[in-house]
């Protein structure tokens, strides 16, 4: 079981005057149980790739393939799920509860099935379903209302689960809460995670994704990204910033040490051995 | 003053019996975490929402006074967190002219105000450009050489940078720093706790009350209570903590990669 994508181009607009190429030669491949990171700058090509994985676009180079069978918005629909990156514009019922149990209802479940999914959905994105459920989907701050996105996605149980830029405009606490909700999703999941930023899922990936221009720059393991952060430049992304530390440290100084994401390991290694001047 | 959202039945205060004075040439970094009210703050601040009880006064004039709102919106602009929502026209000038046309201003007044709001984000040179080619941090300059545009003495931003992407985000601050040291007050709506470093003074929000006020680096020494606001180090702030607790000297203004690698190799 997979959702594979190999070799895949898009151009909007294709055939017109306007025709713009988001997409080409990019593959991408999850089975549930896997994480995996993409990144890339704004205008990468990073939301064009998880329209298509949803279904939402059709490939028009390469292969789309979902559990064995030709992807698209019919055999994707109840088996991939798609958090938008403004997620909580999506909202429109007049309670959070309906809201939440829109998906299954629709996915033919019955109106009971669906309210204790739904239910069950709060609780796991650390929504206390008595407190919320009642309440305007329009009276949420912004990271309420973006768990209550992800639960009207969580509640149809999703073989595969797509986030666009999944923390962006979280708090803290928020940030930490969706970051374990994607990993605990992992369990009966494949997750695709798509950042502009490296620092929060790369040491949980398997493996990542580097899209620059519309083509893959990269593909490789996060181990292999830490080791050598002077890939970041070559693919026109920031090194978090931890690694740029030690990597400025480390040519400062002419000695090479082992890089980590770890800010307690770096600092240990920044200050012994790690390189004398 | 106060504030609270009326839904039905449901009431829900997002600002409690806040007290603030913001005076000309401050960089305040408002933090927060989800619903703690900042942004409710910011809409009261210009008066787009008018407190439930209490009352803000910017220059003198009420934000419930209706002859002075015109006054009010010139003297504070608003950026906000999607740059797309705030984009009006076809082209980088055109947008940035918006605002003071509106003002009815002279035509060679406008064109002096927009080059220098273009300058000021360093945008120059993209002029006749469409808006929606820009990148992301481009286009949230140009939201921002807008708001200059009207000349405003404080400059609000309600999570300006967290749609962008690591560069575009630099960018961002890079402006907001500039414009905070020509004279004009910078207010400015962050999760990010490396971001207040870059202010002169921080609030912290926390259930509609502000908890903190004092100096970024000040609060990075409440470590024990930034958990409970949902506030976090960043984890280049945690590794300045971590080589500190190793005996290196990292001075609390340090919030880059290059400031701390400088403390380092001192």
């Amino acid at each position: 079981m997979s959702l594979s994508l190999v070799s895949i181009g898009y151009t909007y607009g294709r055939g017109t005057s306007f025709g713009m190429r988001a997409l080409h030669d990019v593959s991408l491949e999850v089975a549930p149980g896997e994480l995996v990171l993409v990144l890339g700058a704004t205008g990468s090509g990073k939301s064009t790739l998880l329209r298509i994985a949803a279904g939402l676009l059709r490939a028009d180079e390469g292969e789309a393939v979902l559990d064995g069978v030709s992807l698209d918005r019919g055999s994707a629909r109840g088996v991939v799920g798609l958090i938008f990156q403004d997620a909580e514009s999506q909202l429109f019922a007049d309670t959070v509860l309906e809201d939440v149990a829109f998906g299954p209802r629709n996915m033919g479940a019955s109106r009971e099935e669906a309210l204790a999914s739904a239910t069950e959905s709060l609780r796991a994105v650390g929504l206390d379903p008595a407190t919320f459920k009642d309440r305007s989907p329009f009276s949420l701050s912004g990271g309420e209302a973006r768990r209550v996105a992800i639960a009207g996605v969580l509640a149809f149980h999703p073989r595969y689960l797509l986030a666009d830029e999944p923390t962006a405009g979280l708090d803290a606490k928020g940030r930490r809460a969706m970051r374990s909700l994607l990993l605990e999703a992992r369990a009966k999941a494949g997750v695709v995670v798509v950042s502009h930023g490296a620092e929060e899922f790369l040491a949980d990936a398997d493996r990542v994704i580097v899209l620059s221009g519309g083509g893959c720059a990269l593909s490789s393991t996060p181990r292999e990204l830490v080791a050598t952060p002077s890939m970041f430049d070559r693919v026109g992304l920031r090194a978090p910033d931890v690694l740029e530390v030690q990597r400025l440290a480390a040519s400062r100084r002419s000695a090479d040490m082992p890089y980590t994401l770890d800010p307690a390991e770096a600092a240990r290694s920044l200050t012994h051995g790690g390189g004398q001047r | 003053m106060s504030h609270s959202y009326t839904t039905g039945a449901h009431s829900v205060p997002a600002v409690r019996d806040v007290s603030l004075d913001i005076g000309p040439a401050e960089y305040v970094a408002v933090l927060g975490a989800n619903g703690s009210g900042k942004s409710t703050l910011v809409r009261l601040i210009n008066g787009l929402l008018l407190p439930s009880s209490g009352e803000i006064t910017v220059n003198g004039i009420g934000t419930h006074d209706e002859a002075g709102i015109g006054t009010i919106r010139e003297s504070v602009s608003v950026v906000f967190q999607n740059p797309d929502d705030q984009i009006v026209a076809t082209s980088v000038e055109d947008d940035v002219a918006f605002g003071p046309e509106n003002l009815g201003l002279a035509r060679d007044v406008i064109r002096e105000r927009v080059a220098w709001a273009l300058e000021s984000v360093g945008l120059c040179g993209l002029e006749r450009r469409e808006p929606h080619l820009l990148s992301g941090g481009q286009k949230q300059r140009l939201a921002i050489a807008g708001a200059l545009a009207m000349q405003p003495h404080w400059l609000v931003l309600d999570e300006p940078t967290s749609m962008l992407d690591p560069v575009g985000r630099v960018e961002v601050l890079d402006v907001l720093e500039a414009v905070a040291d020509s004279g004009r007050s910078v207010i400015h709506v962050t999760h990010d706790l490396s971001e207040a470093m870059r202010a002169s003074r921080a609030l912290v929000m926390h259930e509609g009350c502000i908890v903190f006020d004092g100096s970024p680096g000040d609060l990075l020494c409440a470590t024990d209570r930034l958990e409970s606001w949902s506030l976090e180090l960043s984890p280049l702030l945690t590794l300045a903590e971590e080589l500190r607790d190793h005996g290196i000297v990292v001075p609390r203004a340090a919030s880059t990669p290059a400031a701390i690698v400088e403390a380092l190799c001192r």
